[in-house]
């Protein structure tokens, strides 16, 4: 425990260092403040933004639109993959177009999305949800046809029908894989979240951003980029939780 | 062929069965009109080079494997996929569910889980010697006590057949010898016909009835040892300090393909 409180402080000697020669060095003259802001203005713009509000409404909008596109994403992509496992033959139809839509950057149908669902919440959700679903799929589908083929034989021999063996087998194996996948979508599915704000919206972090850098407000894009951080941190906290109730055979 | 036994009630008979599997090399053919009987409370040991068609014999006979010419029968049997039991080398036992919930997989798929079922584990995990892992998860078993658990997942299944594929190969010593007895002992009690493929002569002769041996590929007939005894109780010891037993092996050794000795 001692051990692991010393090997906890030693990990924060770097950023120490890093912070308190950015707000005592790079920082100590005005074009260079203005320029990279500082540690201290940095919580300083935190604190009044997070006291009138701005900060937290912007957190909630990012992280309810990131949280409902990461379910829709990951339960469609999910179900999708673990399907694919019934035919190999549609499997391997789909696989190249299931490529092609993960090959497309996601800020290139950003537009589509708000002209499709509205300059509201729900474009948001769906560039989320799109930016989770291959990752998904793909996922999902390796951890189905990683299923030892061995397990298999003895389920037939049980005389277990496709559809026992897909429930019995295939799901549970697979979890390992599902929650790799989620874990990986976080960051995705904020992304998403994140580009739709940037390109139309009246709050969100990316909104915050976007409408911070045009005034030169440094200090507040960096408050905002931290919030995302711990945005990030909290959802990977709650897959963890999560995944350490659900497989807890490990 | 071998000679008709004293066992009356015939159970498993494969007719004129000639199989052959595709490779990208071409054709290759594993059985060439073999014919096979096994007599229902017969105990049977398989031994062969690799790849002479010993699992595949399994795989026709348990219904896995259904692209082949000829006829398997089984006598007196409605239901193949419920009196057919199979076990393999691996455990394959499910990481994410305890011990218990890994016996009763094969039963519950197969709907024949009842409220005694708890009772016959419990039984048979004391017999096995393991009745406190019964909530534990496979992880934390050896690999010798996650074997015993596959093996009381096929007992408990209650097969008329039991198809065991070198179930004992991979673990200890000592428990290898104390699993030899129990199936051996269960077999009998239980009046269950038995095929056990194995590469071990020993345990071919500790265990069995009688022992059939394939050549290389492809084979349309099989060579036949009897490994009777007459003791009341077979052991480890007073199987071995019985004369037929060096006879048997010498028999079993000179009867396997060349290289299989070596």
């Amino acid at each position: 425990m001692k051990k692991r409180m010393v090997n906890i402080l030693l990990g924060l000697v770097p950023l120490v260092i890093f912070l308190l020669i950015w707000e005592f060095v790079i920082s100590s003259n005005s074009r260079n403040l203005f320029l990279f802001s500082s540690p201290s203005r940095i919580f300083d713009s935190l604190i009044e933004n997070f006291r009138n509000g701005i900060l937290t409404r912007d957190i909630l909008a990012t992280g309810q639109e990131a949280f409902y596109g990461f379910l829709i994403g990951n339960i469609v992509g999910g179900s999708i993959g673990l399907a694919l496992w019934y035919s190999k033959r549609i499997a391997s139809l789909t696989r190249p177009y299931i490529i092609a839509i993960g090959a497309i950057p996601i800020f290139s149908v950003a537009p589509m999305m708000i002209i499709w669902f509205g300059t509201g919440m729900y474009a948001k959700i769906m560039m989320a949800a799109l930016s989770t679903i291959t990752i998904a799929i793909i996922q999902s589908y390796e951890g189905a046809k990683q299923v030892d083929t061995q397990q298999i034989k003895l389920f037939q021999s049980f005389g277990a029908t496709r559809k026992q063996i897909f429930s019995n087998l295939v799901v549970p194996s697979s979890l390992v894989w599902l929650f790799n996948s989620l874990k990986l979508n976080i960051s995705f599915a904020l992304l998403g979240a994140f580009i739709a704000e940037f390109i139309s919206a009246d709050q969100g972090l990316g909104h915050r951003i976007f409408k911070a850098g045009g005034t030169y407000d440094v200090s507040l894009v960096l408050a905002a980029v931290i919030c995302i951080v711990l945005l990030a941190l909290a959802f990977s906290g709650i897959i963890y939780l999560f995944e350490k109730t659900l497989i807890k055979w490990k | 062929m071998h000679k008709k036994r004293s066992f009356d009630q015939m159970n498993i008979e494969l007719i004129n069965i000639t199989k052959s599997f595709y490779t990208p090399k071409g054709k290759s053919e594993i059985f060439k009109d073999l014919n096979l009987t096994i007599s229902s409370g017969e105990f049977v040991s398989i031994l062969g080079p690799n790849g002479c068609g010993k699992t595949t014999l399994f795989n026709l006979i348990i219904g896995l494997d259904n692209d082949y010419s000829g006829e398997v029968k089984l006598d007196h049997i409605v239901d193949r996929r419920t009196a057919v039991a199979y076990m393999m080398q691996r455990d394959l036992l499910l990481p994410w569910k305890t011990i218990y919930q890994n016996i009763i997989t094969g039963i519950k798929i197969q709907g024949k889980v009842k409220s005694s079922t708890m009772g016959e584990v419990k039984e048979y995990m004391a017999r096995f010697g393991i009745s406190s892992l019964i909530n534990n998860y496979p992880s934390q078993l050896s690999g010798g006590e996650r074997q015993k658990v596959a093996l009381i997942r096929t007992l408990i299944m209650d097969s008329e057949i039991m198809l065991l594929d070198e179930p004992f190969s991979a673990i200890d010593y000592h428990t290898r010898i104390e699993l030899q007895f129990q199936i051996h002992a269960l077999a009998k009690e239980t009046h269950k016909t038995v095929l056990l493929i194995t590469h071990d002569i020993d345990e071919a002769i500790t265990v069995s009835d009688r022992a059939i041996i394939f050549g290389q590929k492809p084979n349309s007939s099989f060579k036949t040892i009897d490994t009777t005894f007459n003791i009341k109780e077979r052991s480890q010891i007073s199987v071995k300090q019985d004369p037929k037993y060096a006879t048997y092996f010498t028999d079993i050794w000179h009867s396997l393909p060349k290289q299989e000795q070596l």
